[in-house]
């Protein structure tokens, strides 16, 4: 039987966001180098800035009570031989 | 940085407009993001209904909505950069060049110019139901120069494009042959 406490999953998601942080960067940066900072590239911007402050938002407090030390069974070979009861 | 440091302005060098696809032509993106952001209603909905522990259970619920956010910011992402990518693709006419910065894709970008006594010929084209309404189509330019045609894509309002731009070619073409006699 092979499992993982779910925390795991959270720091995917911590590396998910330093990707993102960085993609996001690159776009800012290439609106400033090409001199493309405008007040519609700067409205974009904001709306897609607020969404995503309300995206983490919505998901830190949705998440707060969530116990991160339970575990997930990625694989049990019972599943497979039928010595498991979930099937 | 600004426009003209980007581009290498000349001392003699004006910039006369910076033109950028129209507006309309970015609707499609914004439908298709906003049916794909509709997505995991849906399928929370189908999950709900036939695995209606799933939300409840203490560890499918974290994951679940560490998923739901995933998708949500990496929306959020690609809209972005469909629009930085969008936005970027645009052509500065100043009274000697016209530049064009095509913007493929994050790390791709390509910049071509044009003299303007190099342009021959312009031709401007509306085809079509929404660009008739919205005035915008494609502009072409016929030149002597090493890329011998030159097409500007969903501009808006490309016939008053066409008459500045032979305009300036006309101007630039009297400044050449001046040079020229001298």
């Amino acid at each position: 039987m092979f499992t993982v406490p779910i925390y795991i999953f959270f720091f995917a998601y911590f590396i998910f966001l330093i990707i993102f942080t960085f993609f996001s960067i690159v776009n800012l940066a290439h609106l400033f180098h090409t001199g493309a900072f405008t007040f519609v590239s700067f409205s974009v911007t904001i709306i897609v800035t607020i969404v995503t402050i309300l995206i983490l938002m919505a998901t830190w407090f949705l998440l707060q009570n969530v116990d991160w030390q339970q575990t997930i069974t990625l694989f049990d070979k019972d599943w497979f031989t039928g010595g498991s009861n979930y099937f | 940085m600004n426009v003209s440091q980007f581009i290498g302005q000349k001392s003699y060098e004006k910039i006369i407009k910076t033109v950028r696809r129209h507006g309309t032509t970015f609707i499609p993106y914004i439908t298709i993001f906003i049916f794909l952001a509709l997505v995991p209603v849906g399928v929370g909905w189908l999950l709900n209904s036939v695995f209606p522990t799933l939300l409840e259970s203490p560890v499918g619920y974290p994951l679940l909505l560490l998923s739901a956010s995933v998708y949500y910011l990496s929306l959020c992402l690609f809209f972005y950069s469909y629009f930085v990518a969008f936005y970027l693709d645009m052509w500065i006419i100043t009274n000697d060049r016209i530049v064009d910065i095509n913007q493929i894709s994050l790390f791709g970008r390509t910049v071509a110019e044009v003299e303007l006594y190099q342009i021959q010929d312009v031709a401007a084209e509306v085809h079509g139901f929404l660009p008739t309404i919205f005035r915008y189509g494609t502009l072409t330019l016929q030149t002597a120069g090493a890329v011998p045609k030159f097409v500007i894509e969903d501009v808006p309002r490309p016939y008053e494009l066409q008459k500045l731009l032979l305009d300036l070619s006309n101007e630039d073409k009297k400044y050449h042959a001046g040079i020229a006699k001298k």
